[in-house]
């Protein structure tokens, strides 16, 4: 861990989204927490994973980092700034050095500009750049992430998926950020592409000493790219550490089961033990205490009343559960 | 063709251009719109007669090698009448198409985008949208007093919602995409997104909408026409020729067929044109086809 | 192989696009013995789910047409069968499920309904018999309370209960041969590992066998004894499940295997294939793998390969194995 400040800081970031009931004149008949008290530290160049099922608020935590989404409460600081805080000059501002990668490299492309129009279009918005200066601009920013150049002028349809996530990582790095979060930026590749865009991310993130905020469901992808992870689990942080510590030796009960579930990647290392039925339980009425009691095999009426505080196992790591420590080693 | 094709849709207009040449609808309707509009616009090179030109002697001729058309009960040549009335019923349905697009396209993507006067806006084109159209451009046609504007602005109200409700639909879906996202996190404002995102993707059933306003335009200012509350009788528009030759509709039959028959086409063309359009341009065909 | 339970040859697939037809599915064989748990994983495009469409009789013909092969089932042509007697086996003889389970079952009708419905249609059972077994098919594929649920409509259930659902559909009539089209790939990581615990289970209790179709090497490894590897419409190699993680030689199957991250590998950087997956309209000529491969020379662009038996059951269509057999795993 460094002693300087970090460059993102978010704290009890919280975002509820109303549910609304009723046909004709739609009233607020109550609300999910999609993301419920998150902390977190990111360093410069650093690379931080978020990882958890679907509904866990992983992609509304980054969205909400970038302000994208307004949060419910928290505070956001970014280079010592508050996000939060800022008018709509100031965060304009901001947004040349936050900066995001989407899931989907068909849907995050305008499909009627060109290349060069995508690429550019953020220095665009901001009034850097125009006429030639642009062609450059975006022939440097293709350069940098692998693709022809010649291909300045085409469409997007005219790209492969691979390619396409290339031009989606440029557009996001044209403005010169210190942060990209990426939202599932490789889950909807092809494996053979899936590995050349990772160690893309990593390349740049080497080159330019970037910071990622990497959300992602599968955690072999992050155990790659990642310094640090944290495990959301119903719009919480249940485990956030280093990668090495939190991968060999998961302290709550969900990281572990979750390890235990990625499928083996070699025939003789198939899982012996089965995993534990259940599902998520819905975020609309999440259970009282700690949201993962239901499924845990080691949950004590504590867990079900008391919701697990944070705590710091060991410096820079917090585990969100009673027990943390307490539990003996997995496996 | 193409060329449409080409500023409305850069990215594909090969491919567009293509599917559209090979949808037969299409081809069909482009043929007998574009074959209205030569016969319209051409109107003083074709007909041999002005219009108004009475011929008491030659009143009620029927169809002939002499008069196309026939004649009317002033003699007047019923061919130059239709191609000349047709201009007015083109104009009509332009203007309207005008409006649709300036007002429709503004409304509707105010209401998509901006969420909170979604509710205002579509609760008000409910409201439009509960009266029979026809019978909503009567009674504005009728408040306004006849004339050619009043037809404009009574079919251009009755439209307007419903491309608007069309409009917002798209831009509900496209707000939501990506490259939306990206380019607010890239520090772009609204009108930007609007004007450089949503309204361009929006674009295709825009066009297929605004095709079908423009036969249903053709098609209502006939009848407002008819009823003595559009066009004033000067300059005959179609829907004016078949008001006059009910009168004589046993007599002469040509007279309100004939019109009748420039109407069927056209709308019928526009039909097939914009159903063209929607089968090559509407996402979820072409997420069908692929 | 005479005890194959499934025995695909020469399987040739073609879908008409606008400017002529492409070809799918290219010579295709494999075989899924009694019991066995075969694999057949590839990328976008590979023509993995072709394949098993095609031999289901489920594509939708036009645009799709299978121009040739044969796929015999307990002795008969499934390919060749008149579309009544296909359907017949279809849900009662070969059970299917796939991925997306939301929409594989219908909104409108109760889940205990949909398993009901298939048991009359194949097993003519009356109402009240067709309920019991459809409880006791819920209970067997884990859903509790399954009484309870049986009146339930799929909204009600989550993702991973849908795919339970599908299941007991799938295995009301006992089928010799389970088919599974990426079964778990819209799934949560906890929901997959218990849905693959499932099908092992009921794999091992009723004794069928199973065709798994996948992109996800982790799945493969899980689950299958045999693996067929695809690219680009067709079997690039095919070998027992230990054999394709240990000694792979395809260099597609190798660059798949590098290419994959995996929770023990430690090094920083993926070993990547590098280029693109080829256009299913315009495949590369020769191998479709030559563009792409590190062994690649002048001939291997010029014809297709043939296949190479490299040991019993493993095959692999490349004509440079011999430079392929020093792989090493990460």
């Amino acid at each position: 861990m460094t002693t300087t400040s970090p460059l993102l800081r978010v704290r009890d970031l919280t975002k509820h989204f109303p549910v609304k009931g009723g046909a004709l004149f739609a009233r607020e008949t109550g609300h999910v927490r999609a993301v419920d008290g998150v902390s977190f530290d990111l360093h410069a160049g650093e690379a931080l994973g978020v990882v958890g099922e679907s509904g866990c608020g992983k992609s509304t935590t980054g969205r909400l980092t970038l302000r994208l989404i307004e949060p419910t409460s928290g505070t956001v600081e970014f280079g010592g700034h508050n996000v939060l805080a800022l008018g709509k000059a100031e965060l304009r501002q901001m947004r040349r050095s936050m900066q995001i990668v989407f899931q989907d490299p068909q849907a995050s492309l305008d499909p009627r500009m060109t290349v060069e129009e995508i690429v550019t279009e953020p220095l665009v918005v901001q009034g850097d750049l125009r006429g030639e200066s642009r062609t450059k601009k975006a022939r440097e920013l293709l350069d940098l992430v692998g693709l022809p150049v010649a291909h300045i002028s085409r469409y997007p349809h005219e790209f492969s998926g691979g390619q396409r996530q290339r031009i989606g990582i440029a557009r996001a790095l044209a403005p010169g950020p210190k942060l990209i979060v990426c939202d599932e930026p490789v889950s909807a590749l092809d494996v053979s592409v899936q590995a050349q865009i990772v160690n893309l991310l990593s390349d740049l993130q080497k080159e330019l000493g970037l910071a990622y905020l990497f959300i992602a469901h599968d955690l072999a992808v992050v155990r790659h790219l990642c310094q640090r992870v944290a495990v959301m689990y119903l719009g919480r942080i249940v485990e956030i550490g280093t990668v090495g510590d939190l991968f060999a030796k998961p302290q709550h009960p969900y990281t572990r089961m979750l390890l235990a579930s990625v499928p083996a990647a070699h025939p003789r290392l198939r899982r012996t033990q089965a995993i534990p039925r259940g599902d998520v339980p819905s975020a609309l009425n999440p259970p009282t205490g700690c949201h993962f009691h239901p499924r845990c095999a080691f949950a004590t009426d504590k867990c079900r009343v008391e919701a697990p505080r944070p705590r710091e196992t060991s410096p820079g790591y917090v585990v969100a559960c009673h027990y943390a420590g307490e539990l003996g080693e997995s496996k | 063709m193409a060329d449409l094709a080409l500023t409305l849709f850069p990215a594909n207009a090969r491919r567009t251009g293509r599917k559209l040449l090979r949808n037969r609808a299409f081809v069909a309707g482009a043929f007998l719109v574009t074959l209205v509009f030569l016969a319209i616009v051409l109107a003083p090179l074709i007909a041999q007669y002005e219009p108004n030109r009475m011929q008491i002697r030659m009143r009620f001729r029927p169809p002939s090698s002499e008069f196309w058309f026939g004649t009317d009960n002033l003699g007047r040549d019923m061919f130059a009448r239709v191609l000349y009335g047709g201009r007015l019923s083109i104009e009509i349905g332009f203007w309207v198409v005008m409006l649709n697009a300036v007002f429709g396209v503004t409304l509707g993507a105010l209401a998509g985008y901006f969420r909170a006067l979604d509710n205002p806006l579509m609760r008000l084109s409910d409201a439009l949208m509960a009266f029979p159209s026809v019978l909503l451009a009567i009674g504005i046609a009728a408040i306004l007093g006849p004339s050619t504007s009043t037809a404009v602005i009574a079919l251009a109200v009755v439209y307007i919602p419903r491309t608007a409700r069309i409009l917002r639909a798209s831009v509900l879906v496209v707000r939501e995409l990506d490259y939306v996202h990206a380019s607010r996190a890239a520090g772009a404002g609204d009108w930007h997104i609007l004007w450089r995102h949503i309204l361009p993707n929006c674009m295709a059933p825009l066009l297929v909408q605004l095709s079908f306003v423009f036969a249903y335009a053709v098609l209502s200012e006939a009848v407002l026409s008819f009823l003595g509350l559009g066009a004033p009788p000067t300059v005959p528009s179609w829907g004016i020729l078949i008001s006059e030759g009910r009168s004589y509709i046993r007599e002469a039959w040509w007279l309100t067929v004939v019109p009748g028959i420039a109407i069927a086409v056209t709308v019928l063309g526009l039909n097939l044109l914009g159903d063209g359009l929607r089968d090559v341009l509407d996402p979820r065909m072409k997420i069908q086809q692929e | 192989m005479s005890d194959a339970l499934l025995s695909v040859r020469n399987l040739t697939t073609a879908f008409a696009i606008e400017s002529g037809s492409t070809i799918a599915v290219d010579d295709v064989g494999f075989d899924v013995r009694a019991g066995e748990a075969v694999g057949l994983i590839g990328e976008s495009g590979s023509g993995k789910s072709v394949a098993a469409l095609s031999i289901l009789g489920l594509l939708p013909t036009p645009p799709a047409r299978v121009l040739s092969g044969s796929a015999m089932f307990e002795g008969r042509d499934l390919l060749k069968m008149p579309a009544k007697e296909l359907r017949r086996i279809r849900g009662k003889r070969i059970g299917m499920i796939f991925q997306e389970p939301m929409t594989s079952l219908n909104p409108v009708f109760p889940i205990g309904e949909q398993i009901a419905e298939s048991l009359r249609l194949h097993e003519r059972l009356g109402n009240e018999a067709a309920r019991k077994r459809a409880i006791a098919m819920l209970d067997r594929v884990g859903i509790p309370s399954a009484s309870r649920r049986l009146d339930d409509y799929p909204h009600q259930l989550s993702g991973g209960m849908r795919q339970r659902v599908m299941i007991a559909i799938a295995l009301a009539c006992d089928p010799k041969l389970l088919i599974a089209d990426e079964p778990t790939t819209a799934l949560d990581v906890t929901v997959q590992a218990q849905l693959l615990d499932l099908l092992n289970d009921l794999r091992r209790e009723t004794g069928m066998a199973m065709l798994l179709i996948t992109h996800n090497m982790g799945v493969i490894a899980e689950f299958a004894d045999r693996v067929v590897v695809m690219y680009s419409g067709q079997v690039a190699e095919e070998a027992p499940i230990e054999t394709l993680f240990d000694a792979p030689r395809h260099p597609y199957t190798q660059g798949l295997l590098g290419a994959t991250p995996t929770l023990a590998q430690t090094e920083a950087r993926l070993r990547t294939i590098p280029g693109s997956l080829p256009d299913p309209a315009a495949p590369p000529p020769g191998c479709r793998f030559a563009p792409r491969c590190d062994f690649a020379d002048a001939q291997c662009a010029a014809g297709r390969p043939t296949e190479i038996v490299l040991a019993a059951g493993h095959r692999a269509a490349c004509r440079r194995t011999d430079a392929t057999a020093a792989w090493q795993t990460a």
